[in-house]
């Protein structure tokens, strides 16, 4: 079933100053329900942009984006935050958490903001998607006092939260070593193929993308394979 | 709803840093507006001042009651009492009532049984005892605003500063001025909105009228017009009286001893008051750059978590609602607290709500470059440094 259309999508960052940058430049793509497609290329040839773009984090600027069939330009603030809310969960190459915070209040703040999700019940989802990740005994500890794996697992457990229909992952092992790698791979492979998410990765890492069942290659804000 | 237990949980982060800028805030807050009731204490005493005449006269109007009836009937009654008094008339009495006299306060007074039963109307709307007839104690009428610390039905020691005005053989007249120890009897508590005028220069008037001031206060002299009256219980307490040798002063010394001290007591709050407004603004300032890119970080989380910038903006309104709030309502209290045990004459709530309203405004303030980061730049510009 076909959850993300993307035509002809065009992204300018700073249109019309000396500091415009077209970094997405005529993208196609449909991705189905339940796929795990990772997205390589070089450095700045919009990666994060098109994760952006499909995430509802930022506007395209150009060409129509399909989501579940309905056109995201069309949509207010409130709804985009709303899909940011609900149907994606994000993964970060610099995990993207509060420091400040224990494993558990990061990941309940999805919760906060949903009103449909009522208070007394944030807790719980929130040790449900710890324990989910493995790390049910790490929930009242401070991000700060985890290891890159384990906060990436915290990352990963607040991007599940609401159970969303996409994960979209920027990176996510960047910042790790190998053998951590390897097992944030197995945790999101296990995700997408028990719970048929639709994961979306970008990364340099080939043995990262041998993971995943297609493969994109973008290169200047165009993709050259695996549209 | 579950936005002020976020804003909440944002302030528990750092509960020192939360704390010691809830504490600031309370001081500023109780400091301004101390100030403030100093100030305005001592615009009200020269207020009164101007509008004492040069040859002091006896106001037989000791309310700030409107009815003029009433005004009428107490005229008649002193004057029975008193043949030889002038008073003016009511056209003066009523120039007076728009000054709020406890702003010099004007504390204590101590009146003969007499003179409480002269004077029905204003009084029994206050807090009596039925038949207060104490034994070897002066019966005495508080202010409201004094009823925490003399309480009716007790018991007390205060010293008092007394005026005589005496004629000798000679038909010279002599001013008498000293202290005593006396011992007063609370009979009554005045109801809150009365207030006796000041009558300082009564005993020029009233041969034989024991001038009494509260606690000590000011030494020697009634300086701040604040006379309170009594009537020597006995003739020993007049003979006593006589055997002291005080001064008296011109209202011109009166009213410039009476500056002195005011102006002593506006000088502490408003070195607080500026010490700790500053103190806190550079608080603030140091406090606000340093979390603004706190701020910006978990704003920017929050976006991806799914919030709008408005929601943003709900968090933010919350967490300046609680900094400001509980300091607001503690500085309430304390400002409560203080009146209730006669350190300030005033209490202004519009000025406290003005100090209120400008601490919030230098937090919203404070906050803006964040928000309109989040709305102007797209959040993701913003979350791109951060994440
Ligand atoms: N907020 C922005 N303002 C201006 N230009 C931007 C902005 N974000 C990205 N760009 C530019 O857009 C292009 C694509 O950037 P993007 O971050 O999508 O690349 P990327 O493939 O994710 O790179 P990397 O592998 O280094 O993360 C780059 O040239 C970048 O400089
Ligand atoms: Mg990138």
């Amino acid at each position: 079933m076909e959850l993300i259309r993307l035509q002809e999508v065009h992204k300018v960052y700073n249109p019309n100053t000396p500091g415009e940058v077209h970094a997405l430049q005529g993208v196609d793509l449909t991705v189905d329900q339940g796929e795990m497609v990772a997205i390589m290329g070089p450095s700045g040839s919009g990666k994060s942009t098109l994760l952006h773009v499909i995430g509802c984090l930022d506007q395209l600027t150009e060409g129509t984006y399909l989501l579940d069939g309905l056109p995201v330009q069309e949509m207010s603030q409130k709804q985009l935050a709303q899909q940011r809310n609900r149907t994606f969960g994000f993964v970060l190459q610099d995990f993207g958490l509060i420091l400040s915070k224990t494993a558990l209040e990061n990941v309940v703040v999805p919760l906060v903001f949903d009103p449909q999700v009522p208070s007394n019940e944030m807790h719980s989802r929130a040790r449900a998607a710890l324990a989910l990740v493995g790390l049910q005994e790490k929930i009242q500890t401070s991000v700060t006092q985890l290891s890159g794996g384990q906060k990436q697992r915290v990352a990963i457990a607040r991007a599940l939260v609401n159970s969303p229909k996409v994960i979209l992952a920027d990176e996510p092992t960047g910042a790790l070593d190998q053998g951590t790698s390897q097992e944030i791979m197995d945790l999101l492979v296990r995700l997408n193929q028990e719970q048929n998410l639709t994961v979306l990765i970008s990364t340099h890492d080939a043995q990262v993308a041998s993971r995943c069942t297609r493969v994109i290659q973008l290169q200047d804000g165009k993709i050259l394979q695996g549209q | 709803m579950k936005k002020w237990k976020v804003a909440w949980g944002q302030l528990k982060e750092n509960p020192f840093r939360t704390l010691l800028l809830m504490v600031e805030l309370l001081a500023a807050l109780v400091a301004f507006n101390l100030f403030a009731s100093q100030l305005s204490s001592y615009h009200s005493a020269q207020t009164l001042y101007e509008k004492i005449p040069g040859n002091p006269y006896f106001c037989p109007q000791p309310t700030l009651s409107n009815d003029s009836d009433q005004l009428a009937n107490l005229t008649e009654l002193f004057q029975k009492q008193y043949p030889d008094l002038e008073v003016i008339e009511q056209g003066k009495v009523a120039t007076l009532q728009d000054i709020t006299i406890n702003s010099v306060d004007t504390s204590l007074y101590l009146f003969s049984q007499e003179y409480v039963d002269l004077v029905q109307y204003p009084l029994e709307q206050g807090q009596w005892l039925s038949d207060c007839a104490p034994a070897g104690q002066i019966p005495v009428v508080v202010q409201h605003r004094l009823a925490g610390s003399y309480r009716l039905g007790e018991s007390y020691e205060v010293t008092v500063l007394y005026g005589l005005t005496l004629e000798d053989a000679s038909g010279e007249t002599q001013y008498e001025h000293k202290r005593i120890q006396v011992p007063i009897y609370v009979c009554g508590v005045l109801p809150n909105d009365l207030l006796i005028l000041p009558d300082g220069m009564v005993t020029d008037r009233l041969p034989g009228m024991l001038g009494i001031d509260r606690e000590g206060l000011l030494d020697e002299v009634n300086v701040n017009g604040s006379y309170c009256l009594a009537y020597p219980s006995s003739q020993q307490d007049v003979e006593n009286i006589l055997n002291l040798s005080p001064t008296a002063m011109s209202l011109e010394e009166m009213q410039a001893n009476s500056n002195r001290i005011m102006l002593q007591n506006l000088t502490f709050p408003l070195l607080l008051a500026v010490a700790i407004v500053a103190m806190c603004l550079t608080g603030f300032l140091g406090q606000g750059l340093l979390t603004l890119m706190e701020k910006e970080k978990q704003f920017a989380v929050f976006f991806l978590c799914g919030a709008t910038t408005k929601d943003c903006a709900a968090i933010q309104l919350w967490k300046d609602l609680f900094l400001v709030g509980l300091p607001s309502v503690g500085s309430i209290v304390v400002l409560f607290l203080l009146y209730r045990m006669g350190k300030i004459s005033y209490f202004i709530p519009w000025i406290w709500v003005a100090s209120v309203l400008f601490v919030f405004a230098v937090f919203g303030l404070s906050a803006l470059p964040v928000l309109r980061g989040l709305s102007k730049r797209s959040p993701v510009a913003v979350m791109r440094r951060w994440i």
